[in-house]
């Protein structure tokens, strides 16, 4: 699968450029305080729009300031399934299998694990799997993240 | 305001997807607008979804109540080719650049099923945020093939 970069640079960098003609310091602090807003945007995103929340991806989710734009998210770190998380797909019965397996509960009897509805966990290399049967909703954190940076240039 | 009346998001939302399925069915054929993600895998392709995402709330001026509800609104092509997809998008970028109409809309007391819409005030563009493919790849359900999204934020004036 192809994985293009989170282009936030684009949006943002016509907003930012109007700041770096004033102040250079007073622009990096303007950015960092943006970069944080729209980093725990995303994070409230995820959060909000998951049942059971989606703690690794959130905490996956680093900024970085450069010359004139916003780095949000960092590919080389995010897990694999940021993309399919961000634009929702529909895996469809011809996909063999997502290893993993339910989240267990200790008051569960292990034999009806997953039919209490106990979030499921993807785990690489797992034996046990699941065939989604429904498309993955799309939570939309990257739009949102960028919604609430251009917000603080507003 | 009756408990019958929908709030400003929803309404922005209605009139975006109404806005869009009129334009739509006027200017071309066999295309349908959804409004929930789940849905657009249950209709033939092509297919428009049509929804909000988040809310920004900011204030009008310094001390005020009043608010500026600024909502992102994501919509996804699903087209069955690469040329389509493209024609979708840049379709609607054209029909959603000039805003629309804002229609505040209430349940009809006398049934129950239709909606009553009354104009509003606009609904225009603020800011675009995406423009792009979503890129799964060729292997993929026949519905991820060709897909694209937009995203941008709106406000009510």
């Amino acid at each position: 699968m192809k994985i293009p970069t989170i282009k936030v640079t684009k949006v943002i960098d016509r907003d930012v450029r109007k700041v770096f003609l004033g102040n250079k310091e007073e622009a990096k602090t303007r950015m960092l305080h943006a970069a944080e807003v729209g980093k725990e945007a995303m994070k409230q995103s995820l959060d909000s729009k998951s049942k059971f929340g989606t703690g690794t991806l959130a905490n996956s989710i680093e900024i970085s300031i450069l010359e004139g734009c916003i780095g949000l998210g960092d590919i080389s770190i995010l897990p694999k399934y940021w993309y399919v998380q961000n634009y929702g797909k529909y895996f469809g019965t011809e996909t063999p299998y997502i290893p993993g397996r339910p989240t267990e509960d200790p008051d569960t009897p292990r034999r009806i694990h997953g039919q209490k509805g106990t979030p499921f966990r993807y785990q690489k290399g797992y034996k046990g799997s699941i065939v989604p049967m429904n498309p993955i909703v799309p939570k939309n954190y990257i739009e949102d993240g960028i919604a609430a940076i251009n917000n603080e240039f507003a | 305001m009756s408990s019958s009346s929908f709030r400003e998001k929803r309404c922005m939302e209605f009139s975006l997807v109404d806005y869009i399925t009129t334009n739509v069915s006027t200017d071309w054929s066999g295309v349908t607008v959804v409004k929930t993600f789940s849905q657009a895998y249950k209709k033939d392709l092509p297919v428009i979804c049509i929804r909000s995402s988040s809310t920004l709330h900011s204030q009008k001026e310094v001390g005020s109540t009043n608010l500026y509800n600024d909502v992102t609104i994501i919509i996804d092509v699903f087209a069955t080719s690469d040329g389509l997809r493209l024609d979708l998008a840049d379709y609607l970028v054209d029909k959603i650049k000039v805003g629309c109409v804002y229609y505040d809309y209430s349940k009809d007391s006398t049934d129950p099923e239709a909606l009553d819409k009354d104009a509003d005030g606009r609904i225009r563009v603020l800011r675009w945020i995406n423009d792009t493919r979503v890129d799964f790849g060729t292997d993929v359900h026949d519905y991820d093939k060709f897909r694209h999204t937009l995203s941008f934020s709106v406000r009510k004036s």
